[in-house]
């Protein structure tokens, strides 16, 4: 019953060690549609912000095939960093089409837990070791599974002067998502792109009041982050 | 020569440290990965009282938790690196080995890997761990107290392990109330026999939170100190709102000597405790019912002190 393993190897340009055909997880960060740059402003919803992290764990990804057979990566973690991917061997789908990709963003409760094994006795490879900037929460239990962290502009001078956190995490807020897709699978390269659009992200969120959520303190809010995920990310 | 050291090394740095358990204690939790040896020990005293794990190297733990007042300290919110101030009072580390969850709200389940969150705390050390070790693996000293300790386990492993095994180290169980419950009738004053009484009575209920070795019940209960807590709580780490507000029941030994008092620090001292109790607490939705309001003479509430003063252990003192 054990399916082919599937290994993900992490880095940036990494050299291609499967010349057959392996698929590369990109991770695009955009606002508006616009390639997004930590330090420079953008408008979104009438408030300037500028980013300096974008970060989040998609976890249980699983691709599904035009003829039904699955993909499946599982107890394997990415951590989507803008400029940063991951590759995985691909080799017996060759001609086969990526018609669905299934993935959580977040931890699920068995690692996010730490109780089996927790962040710090983690290999430095392993993404769910202690990053920098850091994904595990010290405080809580567990991971922040998605953040994005920068400053707005509060007073209207256009000129951004507080600083803004999103963090979410806790088992309650992993959320499944299924997005469809269209990815023929060739020999060599192949790439599937993550795209998380943070003007999509924070399209219902006044960003000059709602300055933050450690999940806790604003669940509300978090909530309703989690809720733009299937809006705001999409896979090319 | 180098021979001769890895000789000694192997049988100190591997020797267990024998904590010294007062009889009505419970077991104290420590996970067989790490269990108690002198040289786990050692290593989390040094880097317990060391400022160069702050950022810019001026604040330690026992900036915070110092040894003379229980391992508390004596102002509403400390100040970390810049003097900046977060929100929670600092606890006194005594008995902290006994913890099954730490901190106020409960949202660390293992004292192995607390030690992150002073370290990495904006307003405490603000120093990410990655970076941290980082600074550690370049001093030789350091690196081989490291290796004594946990051979060749990696120092983000290490590091909040070995303050956890110094902090374990911290238990106290001789206060003149220990004394009592073991037998001795003279250890406690009248007046604070007295104080035993009303603090057991059912009109002051204190009993009903504050009970056990260490007056806690260790459960998490909104005492009514605020109408809408500004710091929500338990509620932070369940994200319910029914634990707005709630934080574990404090211990109570040596509480005359960790003034100031409750998650903030906001009452200053003793009196102004037992003033907030006797009121009846300010209605939060979520106050327990055990926080009704009570009538004292004056002479009670000096009992009642004299009780709360006899929780004093002065071991460290
Ligand atoms: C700037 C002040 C400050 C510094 C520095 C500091 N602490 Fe604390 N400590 C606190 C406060 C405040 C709390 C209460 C936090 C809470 O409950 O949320 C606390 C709580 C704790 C607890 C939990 C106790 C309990 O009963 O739950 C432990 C353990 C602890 N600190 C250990 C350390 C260690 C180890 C260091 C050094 C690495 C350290 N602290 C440095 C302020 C500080
Ligand atoms: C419903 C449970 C409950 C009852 C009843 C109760 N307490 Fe408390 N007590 C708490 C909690 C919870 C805290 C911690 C609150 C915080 O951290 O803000 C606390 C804190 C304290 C503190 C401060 C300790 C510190 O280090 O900050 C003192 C002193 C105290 N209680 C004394 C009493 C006395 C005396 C009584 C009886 C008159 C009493 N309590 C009744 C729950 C209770």
């Amino acid at each position: 019953m054990l399916l082919i393993m599937v290994a993900i190897s992490c880095g940036e340009d990494e050299p291609d060690d499967n010349p057959n055909a392996s698929i590369q997880f990109n991770f695009a960060f955009e606002v508006d549609g616009e390639a997004l740059d930590y330090g420079q402003a953008y408008l979104i919803n009438d408030d300037v912000v500028s980013f300096d992290v974008a970060q989040y764990y998609i976890g249980e990804l699983s691709l599904t095939m035009d003829n039904g057979s699955t993909l499946n990566f599982d107890d394997q973690y990415l951590l989507a960093v803008p400029n940063t991917s991951a590759r995985a061997d691909a080799g017996e789908n060759v001609g086969k089409t990526i018609t669905k990709v299934d993935f959580n963003v977040g931890v699920s409760p068995e690692e996010n837990s730490q109780s089996e094994m927790d962040f710090t006795e983690r290999e430095e490879t392993d993404v769910l070791a202690a990053q920098d900037p850091s994904m595990h929460w010290n405080w809580n239990t567990g991971y922040k599974f998605l953040r994005v962290d920068g400053d707005v502009d509060t007073d209207g001078d256009g000129v951004v002067d507080t600083g803004i956190a999103y963090h979410i995490g806790s088992d309650a807020l992993l959320q499944a998502l299924s997005v469809d897709s269209n990815i023929k699978i060739d020999q060599g390269d192949n790439s599937i792109t993550f795209v998380l659009d943070l003007a999509d992200f924070f399209a219902n969120v006044d960003l000059s009041s709602e300055i933050d959520t450690h999940t806790g303190n604003v669940p509300e809010l978090a909530q309703r982050l989690v809720n733009n995920y299937s809006t705001s990310i999409s896979i090319e | 020569m180098l021979f001769a050291l890895a000789v000694f090394c192997f049988q100190s740095c591997t020797s267990e440290y024998v904590l010294d358990i007062p009889n009505h204690f419970p077991r104290p939790i420590i996970p067989d990965e790490n269990r108690l040896t002198q040289a786990r020990v050692d290593l989390g005293k040094k880097l317990f009282f060391d400022p160069n794990i702050s950022i810019d190297s001026t604040v330690s733990c026992a900036t915070c938790h110092k040894p003379e007042l229980a391992f508390s300290d004596n102002v509403s919110i400390s100040a970390g690196v810049n003097g900046s101030r977060n929100k929670r009072n600092a606890t006194s580390l005594i008995n902290t080995a006994f913890l099954r969850e730490v901190n106020k709200d409960g949202g660390v389940t293992k004292l192995d890997i607390q030690a992150l969150v002073p370290i990495e705390d904006k307003h405490e050390m603000n120093i990410p761990i990655v970076k941290l070790v980082k600074r550690l693996e370049q001093d030789e000293e350091y690196v081989s107290l490291f290796e004594k300790a946990y051979g060749n386990a990696s120092f983000i492993y290490a590091t909040p392990r070995a303050l956890a095994s110094y902090i374990r180290t911290l238990i106290q169980g001789d206060s003149a109330y220990d004394r009592y419950l073991l037998g001795d009738q003279n250890a406690l004053s009248s007046p604070a026999l007295r104080g035993k009484r009303l603090f057991e009575s059912d009109s002051l209920a204190c009993r009903n939170c504050h009970s056990g070795y260490d007056l806690t019940d260790y459960s998490y209960q909104n005492n009514g100190l605020y109408q809408d807590s500004p710091d929500f709580g338990r509620a932070l780490i369940t994200l319910d709102s029914l634990d707005r507000g709630k934080f574990r029941v404090a211990k109570l030994r040596n509480v005359a000597i960790t003034a100031p008092y409750m998650y903030d620090g906001s009452l200053r001292t003793l009196s102004e405790v037992i003033d907030h109790y006797a009121t009846g607490g300010k209605n939060h939705p979520n106050q327990s019912q055990h926080i009704k309001g009570f009538v004292l003479t004056k002479s009670d509430k000096e009992d009642l002190i004299r009780f709360l003063e006899s929780l004093t252990d002065s071991t460290y003192l």
